[in-house]
């Protein structure tokens, strides 16, 4: 089976020369569930930030869909991201003054070939998603007029359209209560389910790794020990 | 993308972008209006006098000559003989002359002596003519037409009689009782000096002094309106004339002849030449006028850079999110730079659309209450060229807060920032 992400002897700093992330492997299959458990601070925003193509190793390999990011132009990174990768932060995931729908959307206008992707009439899409979702009643509610809740699953509804191959979710539930954290995991596995991408979700939550195929400790994998930043 | 992100980026920054425009527009209004202002006044002193080619008068300050003969300025040093106008009129390179007396007043207004040659000729602005609103020209030895200006402030009609006063000085206490003229016409609006005159004949002029020779009312006058015929006066001597060549080369060599004129100490300057010299000295106010819209321009497009840069922490949110869905830090770069560059581009607009309106309307308030001609015309070059360093100042200061943008969402990659 393909890899969708791989990472082997991998390092990476920032400018400051401070080292970050230092692990020998680690290998995510395509279409797999992966929960990664990241307490904060142990590496897992600049880890998301490799798998996304906004960061690029010191040294090591990175590889997303078989493609070695360390010799791919940054335009073409951000291009693969767009087009394939969608992404779920732990807030603020909405711009305030764009409807719900519009927020959905918002890939699409931001990337062409995300667009492409999608064959029929994008808002039809759209609506699809949202109703998936639960997002209906509040399509065309201005983001900042949304509970939290509702804001997170615009925010997967907006990673899903037009089907990535790869979505990353950076603790998308640590800033909701527990009935709104089951919804929204339900909602998510079940899109899995059904459209079969590879996800990789971060949280510091352990109980929720129950529902994912593997689950790896970036603490462990992660071979620099003492990061405090 | 880019038009659909900034769009709605700034419906959603209604207020600030508002204000951001309007300070550019206002100071864009403001750089322009100045600019208008000072050509206008520059022009409308310049071209108070058009297609003269010399003014001649008595040797002396050539700006002084100027001055009294074109403003009605100071006062003439010296007269030249009527004999010797005579002759220069009839050289053959002279087209037209208009022969100016100077030397009394009404009620502070300077009267001018003259002949139906300035009528005929007298041209400002380039060729506008002198018209009379109501009324005729002075034919008669006590006939008189007022300017505008002098009619308006004392409610002068035509066949009012009025009587001068001897010398310039507004209180005069001998008056040219025995000898009050007659209104005949009143003169169109010039946004000239001639509308703060009054007209006079050459052979009025010498009529109302007879008998004045030292200066002072003679000892039997015994002269009245009745017992005078234009034929019988003799003209002995007037202040200055305008003069015009049949062609434009002649002009210098006729000034040297002028200058050079054996019977008579008489100078001959060339009026453009004059007042610009003159303008140029009074420059210092346009100058500072200027320097006071540039400020307000900097502070206008202070005013944009700051705005945007404020709102910058609250968009590296949003700056993480279009990076985390696929835009480049190139992308974030034109959107700010975008942004910027459209409010500059506005107010620019808003701010010209300004000045032509406010042109448009204070206008004819200018022209009457300041003599203040202000042409409604496309933008010169010397404006298109403010325009243009305008919206590149505006482009460039939006680097600053682009920059920062950048900066940053290399820096924080998909962290968003809170």
């Amino acid at each position: 089976m393909k890899l969708a992400i791989n990472m082997q002897n991998l390092s990476f700093h920032y400018e400051d020369a401070h080292p970050i992330l230092k692990l020998d492997v680690f290998e995510v299959k395509k279409q797999e569930k992966i929960f990664i458990y990241g307490p904060s601070g142990c590496g897992k925003s600049t880890l998301l930030g490799l798998i996304a193509g906004v960061f690029l190793p010191q040294q090591g390999t990175l590889e997303v869909f078989g493609l070695d990011f360390c010799s791919t132009s940054r335009s073409k990174r951000d291009k693969i991201r767009g087009k394939e990768i969608g992404y779920i932060f732990q807030t603020f995931n909405l711009i305030p003054y764009l409807s719900c729908l519009e927020n959905i959307l918002l890939p699409c206008i931001i990337t062409r070939q995300r667009k492409n992707k999608i064959t029929g009439p994008l808002e039809q899409e759209a609506a699809l998603l949202a109703e998936h979702l639960n997002l209906t009643e509040v399509l065309h509610k201005k983001a900042r007029q949304l509970s939290v809740g509702q804001q997170q699953r615009v925010a997967a509804a907006r990673a899903l359209i037009g089907n990535p191959q790869l979505v990353i979710a950076d603790e998308p539930t640590s800033s909701l209560d527990g009935k709104n954290t089951n919804e929204f995991l339900k909602l998510l596995l079940r899109e899995w389910e059904e459209k079969q991408f590879t996800l990789v979700f971060v949280s510091h939550d352990e109980r929720l790794a129950n529902d994912f195929n593997r689950s790896v400790s970036l603490p462990e994998l992660n071979r620099i020990k003492d990061l405090r930043k | 993308m880019i038009t659909y992100l900034t769009r709605k980026s700034i419906q959603n920054r209604k207020l600030t972008s508002l204000l951001c425009v309007a300070s550019i527009a206002l100071s864009v209004a403001l750089l322009l209006g100045v600019e208008r202002i000072k050509n206008g006044a520059r022009d409308g002193f310049t071209n108070t006098i058009s297609q003269t080619d010399l003014i001649v008068g008595a040797k002396g300050g050539p700006l002084q000559l100027v001055l009294y003969t074109v403003f009605r300025i100071g006062s003439p040093t010296n007269n030249i003989r009527y004999s010797s106008y005579t002759e220069i009129k009839n050289f053959p390179e002279v087209d037209w002359t208009i022969p100016i007396s100077l030397g009394d007043a009404y009620r502070g207004y300077r009267v001018v002596g003259t002949d139906e040659n300035l009528f005929k000729h007298y041209r400002y602005r380039g060729d506008q003519k002198i018209e009379v609103l109501d009324g005729q020209v002075p034919v008669g030895i006590f006939d008189v037409v007022l300017g505008y200006e002098v009619a308006q402030k004392f409610q002068h009609k035509t066949s009012d009689l009025i009587i001068l006063s001897h010398g310039i000085s507004e209180k005069s206490f001998m008056e040219h009782s025995v000898t009050p003229f007659k209104v005949v016409g009143i003169m169109k609006p010039t946004a000239t000096p001639l509308d703060r005159s009054i007209f006079i004949t050459l052979e009025g002029m010498e009529a109302i002094h007879l008998g004045w020779e030292n200066g002072v009312p003679g000892k039997n006058p015994g002269i009245t309106p009745e017992n005078l015929k234009k034929e019988n006066i003799q003209i002995g001597q007037i202040t200055s004339f305008l003069l015009k060549t049949k062609s434009r080369i002649q002009t210098l060599k006729l000034q040297r002849k002028i200058d050079t004129y054996p019977e008579d100490p008489m100078m001959a300057v060339i009026p453009g030449l004059a007042l610009h010299q003159l303008w140029r000295t009074l420059s210092y106010v346009e100058n500072i006028l200027y320097l006071i819209s540039l400020c307000v321009l900097a502070v206008g497009l202070i005013s944009v850079v700051v705005s945007l840069y404020t709102s910058l922490n609250e968009r590296r949110r949003e700056i993480s999110i279009f990076r985390a869905l696929g835009a480049g830090a190139g992308k974030v770069v034109s959107l700010l730079l975008f942004e910027s560059s459209l409010i500059v581009l506005t107010g620019i607009l808003i701010g010209t659309t300004l000045l032509y309106l406010c042109l448009f309307i204070v206008r004819p308030y200018l022209e009457s209450n300041f003599s203040l001609y202000l042409p409604i015309q496309f933008p010169s070059s010397t404006e298109l060229i403010y325009l243009g360093s305008i919206l590149f100042g505006g482009i460039t200061a939006g680097f600053i807060p682009a920059i920062k943008a950048y900066r940053n969402s290399l820096q924080d990659g998909l962290t968003i920032q809170v």
